[in-house]
Parts: structure tokens; sequence; C-alpha cells
């Protein structure tokens, strides 16, 4: 894992968990309605917990304790990876017919959709390096625990999986050039999700409920505030295609050739992308490859011994595997909890029933590297 | 950051919520969108349909739509700033007694009309509301101009406005009449209403305007016919013996409806007024088809 801290990486894990648990006792405000529920029906456990001490959960509240211990890696910087290449031979996208699908879209439309989609996903991007660059006291740490409670709470009000995507995106877009401080990054959050549930939602919470999921630590019209703040710094262009935008238009093909039933990959395929939410590090991958990473790495998950890809996928797509290396690599990295280990809420929640429990599909530790070569 | 009147400055009032301004040598039409309405006295921050619309509006550069410049705000208002349109530009371009002079200038602005539709259906944008009141032209330079705001909405935003309430009700489509569920509103429901204004450019009256649904629907059916599952599939399963199929009625012949056209004309007229939403013309295929040969 690269880490941008001049602290050895087991001292920093050391350094967070101790973090955790000096406030184990503390108020813990920043919890969801589901958790507190989960909390009550697992008493005994928590008991159990007490007694061996294992990895907790940085909660939200505790925010703004966290000292700046990321330091960024001035040697280093972060490059752009894996610009999508225009594909002149690209064939129209399929449009599916599964959940995901939208019945509005009128097929003849599709290549210039998603044409304009590929243009629009570079146009409103975040900076890739702006914990480095822009902020003061954010660090990728407290990024990761807003994404991982933020999960929590879509799935509390059961958001769309397109509201948390774009909450995530204002997060990052208001980051890129806007610094904020510790205090106040959960209320860009709340405030960022409650334009996304506008943008998004038939039945948004209204600003009251995203008060409340904080414990009232924010006012109504300091969310009310901060909601017109992002609105004004990303100038109302709130409309930017996310990684669940592509997935959506390609849930049919990642199926294809295969009897599995749709709903496990296409589960799975969710799960991946909601992962790569939480990593900084995915930043530099535009949308569209982060789609078709997930793709991959899910077809390659529960059908090992296939290749992955085919080539009706690059030609839809518009990627090799070659082009989905490091994307991949990263994913498999999270998916295995090599990365991003400390953070449940996303892992919780889709080893679920509902979510035909794919957090828990095994995979082999490593993605074959004859995998990423030209076909 | 300037303030609003740091910014703009010579407001000249238009009506109540629309003023003239003006910033170094150019002018502007200024809209102010008030935040706190009487829906939304609970101050629960940017109504949504705010935040949709202009998101769509900062996405489109086409020459036939209002442009939508800069949004600034000022306590509980909004001001859309938009391009200024001169006083050639007159809005409901259908009672500009000019406008049926010449019949080029009928195909040319259709044509516009068409193509603007296309744009916005290949950025993911559905128009719901498009009615001659929404069009702006120029006869003299023969431009055409769109105005969204308050009508244009994404095809993957909620379903819930998706409701038979949208449009006006003479360009509203059968499908949407028909109340067919809201995920069905689609492109060709834009298509249906550009079929509705190119009938009006040709008989100089609305194509139809029955005061209620029912009504609207027997009039698109005195013209076209009662759909059957041969021309409509699905359509029999969906409405069953409703009662606003009314009774069975034959398709007129439009060449003697619309003596004024010519086969292209009348071909791509009952393509746009297919009654079958999946077998209507896409506004992508009407921008190409031979009517506008030499536009």
């Amino acid at each position: 894992m690269e880490t941008h801290s001049l602290i050895h990486p087991t001292l920093q894990l050391h350094l967070l968990l101790s973090l955790c648990s000096k406030f184990t006792h503390t108020r813990k405000k920043m919890e969801t309605r589901a958790a507190s529920k989960r909390k009550a029906n697992a008493a005994t456990i928590v008991i159990v917990e007490k007694q061996h001490p294992k990895r907790q959960r940085v909660v939200l509240g505790e925010l703004s304790n966290l000292p700046n211990i990321i330091v960024p890696e001035t040697q280093n910087p972060r490059k752009e990876k894996l610009q999508c290449r225009k594909n002149p031979n690209m064939k129209k996208p399929s449009l599916t017919n599964n959940t995901l699908s939208f019945p509005q879209i009128d097929e003849s439309y599709d290549f210039e959709i998603f044409e304009y989609l590929h243009a629009m996903e570079r146009k409103r991007r975040p900076m890739i390096d702006y914990v480095e660059k822009v902020q003061k006291q954010v660090t990728t740490t407290m990024r990761a625990i807003l994404v991982d409670w933020l999960v929590e709470v879509a799935e509390e009000y059961k958001l769309l999986p397109d509201t948390l995507h774009l909450s995530v995106s204002y997060i990052d877009r208001f980051l890129s050039v806007s610094p904020v401080s510790k205090s106040r990054l959960q209320l860009l959050g709340v405030s960022s999700m409650l334009i996304a549930a506008k943008y998004e939602e038939v039945d948004p919470p209204r600003v009251d409920a995203f008060c409340n999921i904080t414990d009232n630590t924010y006012h109504k019209a300091e969310v009310v505030k901060m909601e017109a703040d992002i609105l004004k710094t990303l100038k109302f262009e709130m409309g930017n295609p996310t990684v669940n935008t592509f997935l959506r238009r390609f849930a049919d093909v990642a199926s294809e050739n295969q009897k599995t039933p749709n709903l496990q990959i296409e589960f799975l395929i969710g799960y991946l992308a909601e992962l790569s939410l939480l990593d900084y590090d995915c930043l530099i991958f535009l949308p569209s490859i982060l789609a078709a990473s997930a793709i991959f790495l899910a077809r390659f998950i529960i059908w090992p011994e296939v290749h992955p890809w085919t080539s009706s996928l690059s030609e839809c797509l518009g990627y090799t595997p070659a082009d989905l290396k490091e994307c991949v690599l990263i994913l498999h990295d999270l998916y295995l909890s090599r990365k991003a280990v400390s953070f449940k809420a996303v892992r919780e929640k889709y080893k679920q029933h509902k979510f035909k429990y794919v957090a828990n599909l095994p995979s082999p530790p490593h993605v074959p590297s004859y995998y990423f070569e030209e076909q | 950051m300037l303030t609003l009147r740091e910014k703009y400055y010579d407001f000249d009032q238009i009506s109540s919520k629309v003023f003239k301004c003006r910033r170094d040598d150019q002018f502007f039409t200024m809209k102010i969108v008030s935040i706190l309405n009487e829906e939304n006295q609970a101050n629960n921050g940017v109504p949504y349909w705010i935040i949709r619309e202009i998101s769509i509006l900062k996405e489109l550069d086409h020459i036939n739509i209002v442009r939508l410049i800069d949004v600034m705000t000022d306590g509980p208002d909004l001001f859309l700033v938009f391009e200024y349109l001169d006083n050639e530009f007159q809005a409901d371009f259908l009672k500009n007694p000019k406008m049926f002079m010449y019949p080029q200038m009928k195909k040319e602005f259709l044509y516009q009309i068409l193509n603007t539709v296309a744009y916005l259906h290949a950025r993911k944008i559905l128009l719901r509301d498009l009615r001659p009141e929404n069009i702006l032209v120029n006869v003299r330079t023969q431009v055409l101009k769109i105005a969204l705001f308050g009508a244009a909405r994404t095809f993957e935003a909620p379903l819930e406005a998706y409701s038979s309430s949208v449009g006006c009700l003479s360009y509203r489509s059968p499908e949407v009449l028909f109340q067919f569920g809201c995920e069905k509103y689609s492109t060709p429901n834009d298509v249906w209403a550009v079929g509705c204004i190119f009938g009006e450019m040709l008989l100089h009256r609305p194509l139809f305007s029955g005061p209620s649904d029912v009504e609207l629907l027997d009039e698109i059916f005195t013209l076209l016919g009662t759909p059957t599952e041969e021309t409509w599939p699905g359509v029999t399963s969906i409405c069953g013996t409703c009662a606003l199929m009314g009774p069975p009625q034959q398709p007129k012949d439009l060449a003697k409806e619309f003596p004024m056209l010519n086969p292209d004309g009348l071909d791509l007229l009952s393509k746009m007024l297919c009654l079958c939403p999946n077998y209507r013309i896409s506004a992508e295929d009407a921008v190409k088809h031979p009517y506008f040969k030499g536009v």
C-alpha cells in the first residue's frame, strides 16, 4: 500500500487504533439509527469485544481529534492514470433491462450519450492530489472515515447508489478548490449528500434528517448555508457522471456468456464500486475506468478460471485489459482488505442477504498477469 | 468574489421577476428565482427542481438554446443571468404573422427545433414541455431560440415528475395522456410535441386542442385512427377497454388534411405523429429526413 506518510505504516496503524480506542467511551455522535439498533441487538457481543479489543472503526465525531499524521510525499507526485482512449470502432453500448437500467433512454442515442459522458467525466473531475495541494487539515484517512460513514447514512435512509456516488464526487470536487477544517468536514459530507439526494431521489430526506443523523452537531441553518456554498463553488454543475453512471449502462454486458444469475455479479460490481469510493488513490482513475475495472474484477472473482475480458467488453467499454491493470489491482487489494482495512460500513453492507453476501465471496489472492496481456 | 451589483448594472425591469442588465458592453437578461417560496417555508435549502434545472442549463451550449451565462445568489434569491435576446426575438413564435409568409422559413425553423431536440436527447435531457410559447424567433435572421428554464430534466432524474401533468395539454403525447406509467415518459414524447408544432405551423391553429385528456385523445384518434395491437403493440393490455380509447376510428388521409405538404413532408409528419412511441421517429433521424434536403 502506498502511503503518503513519514511514519512507518505499522506504527501509523497503531497510532490510529490507539486513537480509536481512546474515544471508545465518548459519546458517538455520528452513529446512524441503524447502527444504534445493531448495537442494541448485539450488546453481548460488545462486551466480548471489550474483553478482547479489536480494531474499531473511528466514528466520525472523532474526526476533529485526529492529528495530521499523513504527510504529503513531495518526491513522488501523483500522476493521472489511464485516460480513456478514443476508440473509433467502439460499438454502441448495450442498454440493460435489469435493476440498474433506466427505461426512459431511447436506444438510438446510446452512442452519443456515451461519448457525452466520456467528455463530461473529464470536464468535471476532482484534482487528483487535493489533499497534498489544497487541504491543510483534511487527510486521506479523514476522507475515508467520512465516506465510510456516508455509506451508512445512505443505507439508513435507503438512498440510491447514484446518490452516494454523487455525494462523494461533490465532496472531492469541493475539496479540490476549497480548504475545509476538520470540524466542518462532516458538514460538507451531509450537505453534499443533501444536494445529491435532491438531484437523484424521488423523495429526498429533508434538511432536518441530515441534522438528526449528525446528532444535531450542526444546525439546520449551517447545513443550508453549506449547501449554498457547495452549489456556488461547483457553479451549480451537479450532473457529473460517476462510476455508477457507467455501470448502469454496462450491467448486461458484465455477465455475458455466463449462466450465473445477473444479480450476483451486479451486486459484486456495485460493491467494488463502493469500495473504490473509500480510497483516495482511486481519484487518479476516470469513473469509466473504475467501472470497467469493477466489471473485470467481478468477473474474475466469480469465474477465476475464465479470462475476465472479452472482445465485446473491449468494444463496448473502450478499454483493453492492459488499460485496466493498475485500477484492477487496487480494487483487488480493497476487496481482500489489503487496503482500507479499518473501514467496515461498505463491507458490512454487502455481507447482507439482500446483496447476496457478495462481500463474503472468496477470491484468489492474485490476478494472473496474463489476464492483462493483449489477447 | 464580486457582488451582484458590482458585476451587473443598468438594471431595467422587463417584468416582475425579469430584468435587462449590463456588464461591460454586453446586455443580459436576469431572472430572479426565489428560494424561499410558499412550498419551502420550512427552509429546506435550495429546491430540488432549481438544482436540477440549473445543472442541466449549465451543460448546454447550442445556438438554438437560450444560454445560461451566470448564477448568483443574494439572500433568499437566485439570479439567473441569460444571454440577452433583442426585441427582434418574438416569444410564442407561431403568433408572429410573418412566420407564415414563406414555406421555406417554416422548414428552416422546424429543422432548428429538431436539431435542438436531438442535441438535448444526446445529452440525456428531455424537454417535456416543448410548446410555441417557449420558442422565440428572429424572423429577420431566421434564428430560433428555445427557452428551457422550467421545462427540461435529465433522463435519469427521479421518476416522480414523469407524470401526465407535464407539458401543455395540446402537445402531450398519447402515451402520456394514457398515463402509461411514469417510466414511459421518454424521448419520443418530445418528438410528438414537435410534430404537433409542425402541424400548427402548417394549419395556423393548434393541431389538437381538446380541453381534457379524453377529448384530446379523441381528437388525436380522429386524425390518426384508434391504435390497435398492430399499430401499437401492448396498447390493449395497458388500456384494455378503457373509456380513453373511445369507439374505433380509421386514420384520415394526411395528404388531404395537409395539402400544402409534399410527400417528404407528409412522410416526416406521419412518422413524428406515430401513435406508438417505440415506432416514432427519433429527433436524430428526423433531422436527416429527405424533407430537409437543401436546408
